[in-house]
C-alpha cells in the first residue's frame, strides 16, 4: 500500500535532498512539501476528512517562519480530534539543543526526535512500521 | 611637754564589726586630756582610738595620716591655735566633725567657731555630755557622706548615660507625636551634617525622602496604635544638610510613658555604605545574568544554525559517495558549493554579533539626531520613493547624543526600512520619527502605519537571530537581532509595541 509522507521545512535544499533518500528506497510512497506550519495546517483544516489527502508520517521542523513546529503542533492538537486518519509525527530538526529535546518529549503526538540529517535507514524503518 | 597616745578598745562581740572610731585630740592642757579620757572610758560599746597631738605641726601631721573620724580640740590654746586648726581641717577634711571643749566665758565666740565649721562645744563643767555629743556629730557626719556618696553615685550615673549617648556613634533623637524634636545627640552632625541647635525644634518628618514617606507613616502609626514597644524600619533615606539623601536604618521606641522623656526616640544608623555595595553586587549580578542568557542564546543560534549546514552537508557526501551518474555527482557539488556559502555567512553574522557583543572599546562620537537621520533617509530614497513613504520628524535641531555612528546608522537604516518594507497592502506608508527623553534615555520612536505585528505570538522570535514570520521572501532575520545587540552593547534597548493592521512602534532607548 503507498504510504504518504509530508515534509514540513523552510530549508529547500534539505527537502531536496530527503526526497532523494526516500526515493531511493524504492517504497511506494507519495511525498508532500510545506515551507512552514501554516501551509501545512492550513491544507491539513481543508483536507481534514479526506483519508487519501491526509499524509501518514510527518518530518516536521521545529525553526521556520510564520508558524514553527510548536506552533504547528499546538494548532494540530486542537484539529486532531476531527481528523478521521492517524498521522506519526517526528520532529525533524538540525538543533541538538537541551532545550528542544526536553520540549519534544512534552508533546505526546510526537513519536521521536531525529536529529537532521535523516539517516536512510531511519526513514525505511519508520515507513517499514506504519 | 608630753605626748601620750593612749588606745582603748572596748571589745563587744555584737558591735565587733563597728569601725573604729579614731579621734584626733589637740590640747597641751594634761588635765582637759584626763577628763576626755575618763569621759571616753566610759563610751561603752563602741571602740576608739585616742590620738593626742599637742603642736600645731604634729595635728596637722596626724590629721593627715590619721584620717580620724572626729576631732576634738582644746579652745583655749596659743596663738589662736584652736582656730587656725579648725581652718585648717576645714579645709582640709571638711566632712571631719569638729569638736570644742571649752568653758562657759567663751560663748560669744563661740557663735564665730560654730560658723567657721565647728561642729559642736562641750562646756568643762558639763564634760559628761561628751560622749553623747560625740555620737550625735558621728551619726551626723555619717548621714551626710551617706547622703554625699549616694549623691556623687547618682551624678556619676547620669554622666554615664549621658555619655554613652553623647560619644555614641550613632544620633539619637527625641520627639513628640507630632514629630517635633526636642532633643538629638552629637551624632547628628556627623551622620546628617547639621549642628545640634539647628536640629532641635524642627520637625522630624522634614527630613525623610517623600518616597519613603508613607512606608514610614504606615510603621510609625502601626507603633502608635498598636502598644507596640518598638519598631525597625529597615531603610529610609534621609535628607542630609547638603542636600543628598543617606541610607538609614531606624528603630523608633515608644516612650511616651517614660518619665523624663514622655515621646518617642529614634536611633538611626547610616547604612549608605552597606546600601552601595548591596547595588553595586546587584547590578553586578544582573549583568552576569544578561551575559549568561546571552551565551545560552548564542549557543542555541549555534546550534541551530550552524547544524543545519553541516546537516547538508552530511547528506550530500553521503550521496556523492554513493553516486554512480555523472549528472547527480554534478548537482550534488552544486548543491555543497552552496551550502559552503551559506555556512560562510553564517559565520560571518555570528562573529559579527560576538564582535557587538565582546567590543568594550567602541568609538563614539557627538552625534545630532536630526541631519544624521536625514542622512539615512536620503540613503533610503529609492525604496521611499518607490513605496510613496511620507516620512514625518520631529526631533529637536540641538538634539545630540554621544554613539557609535555605525550601530546608530544601522540601526535606523534597519527599522525605517523594516517600515517600509512591512507596509499595509491598503495604503501608503507613513513613517514618524521622534525623539523625548526619559530618565537616563534619549528614547527615539519610529511609528509606522503598516501591517503590525502580532506580539503576543511573536515577541521571543521579533529580535532572535533568523527568525522570520511574515513569511516574506526577503526576510533574513538577521537586521533586527544585529540591531538589538548593538543597541544593548551601547548600553540602551529596544521596545516594540503593534497594533496588527494598524501600526508598529519601534522605541530606542540611547544612554545619555
Amino acid at each position: 500500500m503507498t504510504k504518504s509522507v509530508c515534509i514540513i521545512d523552510d530549508d529547500e535544499l534539505y527537502k531536496l535532498l530527503l526526497k532523494k533518500t526516500i526515493q531511493k528506497l524504492n517504497l511506494p510512497v507519495i511525498i508532500t512539501c510545506f515551507a512552514n506550519g501554516k501551509e501545512a495546517f492550513d491544507t491539513f483544516l481543508k483536507e481534514k476528512n479526506s483519508q487519501e489527502n491526509l499524509p501518514d508520517v510527518i518530518f516536521l521542523d521545529i525553526n521556520m517562519p510564520e508558524m514553527d513546529g510548536w506552533e504547528f503542533m499546538d494548532a494540530y492538537l486542537d484539529l486532531q480530534p476531527t481528523i478521521s486518519k492517524e498521522i506519526t509525527i517526528y520532529i525533524a530538526s538540525s538543533s541538538i539543543a537541551y532545550q528542544d529535546f526536553e520540549k519534544a518529549k512534552k508533546y505526546a503526538e510526537i513519536s521521536g526526535y531525529i536529529v537532521k540529517p535523516i539517516p536512510s535507514d531511519t526513514v525505511y524503518k519508520i515507513l517499514q512500521i506504519l | 611637754m608630753y605626748s601620750q597616745n593612749s588606745t582603748s578598745i572596748l571589745v563587744n562581740t555584737e558591735l565587733a564589726k563597728t569601725p573604729l572610731v579614731k579621734i584626733l585630740f589637740f590640747s597641751k592642757d594634761h588635765l582637759i586630756q584626763q577628763l576626755v579620757q575618763n569621759q571616753l572610758d566610759n563610751f561603752e560599746g563602741i571602740p576608739f582610738k585616742l590620738v593626742s597631738s599637742t603642736t600645731m605641726m604634729e595635728f596637722k601631721q596626724l590629721l593627715k595620716s590619721l584620717r580620724p573620724s572626729v576631732i576634738i580640740s582644746d579652745f583655749y590654746l596659743e596663738n589662736f591655735a584652736g582656730k587656725e586648726a579648725l581652718e585648717y581641717s576645714k579645709m582640709i577634711y571638711p566632712e571631719i566633725p569638729y569638736l570644742f571643749i571649752a568653758d562657759a566665758l567663751c560663748k560669744k565666740k563661740a557663735l564665730q567657731y560654730l560658723q567657721a565649721g565647728a561642729t559642736d562645744f562641750i562646756q568643762k563643767e558639763n564634760i559628761e555630755e561628751l560622749p553623747a555629743i560625740l555620737f550625735k556629730a558621728l551619726r551626723q557626719s555619717e548621714e551626710k557622706n551617706a547622703i554625699k556618696q549616694l549623691k556623687q553615685k547618682k551624678w556619676e550615673d547620669t554622666q554615664r548615660f549621658k555619655s554613652l549617648i553623647e560619644f555614641s556613634n550613632d544620633p539619637v533623637l527625641l520627639y513628640d507625636i507630632d514629630g517635633k524634636i526636642g532633643y538629638v545627640s552629637p551624632a547628628i552632625s556627623r551622620v546628617l551634617g547639621y549642628s545640634i541647635q539647628e536640629f532641635v525644634g524642627t520637625n522630624v518628618k522634614k527630613y525623610i525622602h517623600p518616597e519613603d514617606f508613607n512606608s514610614r507613616l504606615l510603621i510609625f502609626e502601626s507603633l502608635v496604635n498598636n502598644n507596640q514597644k518598638f519598631v525597625i524600619i529597615e531603610e529610609q533615606r534621609l535628607l542630609h544638610k547638603e542636600g543628598h539623601y543617606i541610607w538609614a536604618r531606624a528603630v523608633i521606641s515608644d516612650a511616651r510613658l517614660k518619665p523624663g522623656i514622655e515621646g518617642f526616640i529614634t536611633n538611626f544608623i547610616d547604612i549608605s555604605d552597606r546600601k552601595i555595595k548591596t547595588e553595586a553586587l546587584k547590578s553586578s549580578f544582573e549583568l552576569v545574568k544578561e551575559q549568561n542568557k546571552r551565551m545560552l542564546n548564542f549557543s542555541y543560534i549555534v546550534s541551530h544554525n550552524l547544524r543545519s549546514h553541516s546537516s547538508n552537508m552530511e547528506s550530500i557526501i553521503g550521496f556523492l559517495e554513493t553516486a554512480t551518474d555523472e549528472n547527480e555527482k554534478r548537482e550534488m557539488l552544486l548543491h555543497l558549493k552552496n551550502v559552503s556559502k551559506s555556512l560562510n555567512e553564517t559565520l560571518y553574522n555570528l562573529n559579527e554579533v560576538v564582535s557587538i557583543q565582546s567590543n568594550t572599546t567602541l568609538k563614539v562620537e557627538k552625534i545630532y539626531l536630526l541631519p544624521f537621520i536625514n542622512k539615512i533617509l536620503l540613503g533610503l530614497s529609492n525604496p521611499v520613493y518607490l513605496s510613496k513613504t511620507k516620512i514625518e520628524i520631529n526631533v529637536p535641531e540641538n538634539v545630540a547624543i554621544l554613539y557609535n555612528k555605525e550601530y546608530l546608522e544601522s540601526v535606523l537604516h534597519n527599522i525605517i526600512l523594516n517600515s517600509i518594507k512591512y507596509k499595509h497592502p491598503n495604503r501608503n506608508p507613513v513613517i514618524t520619527i521622534s525623539s523625548i527623553f526619559i530618565d537616563a534615555f534619549l528614547v527615539v520612536s519610529i511609528t509606522d502605519n503598516g501591517v503590525g505585528i502580532d506580539l503576543k505570538k511573536n515577541k521571543n522570535k521579533l529580535f532572535g537571530m533568523y527568525k522570520t514570520f511574515h513569511g516574506n521572501k526577503d526576510a533574513l532575520g538577521i537586521d533586527l537581532f544585529m540591531s538589538k545587540n548593538q543597541v544593548e552593547a551601547m548600553g540602551g534597548k529596544i521596545e516594540v509595541e503593534s497594533k496588527i493592521g494598524e501600526s508598529t512602534t519601534f522605541k530606542i532607548y540611547i544612554k545619555k
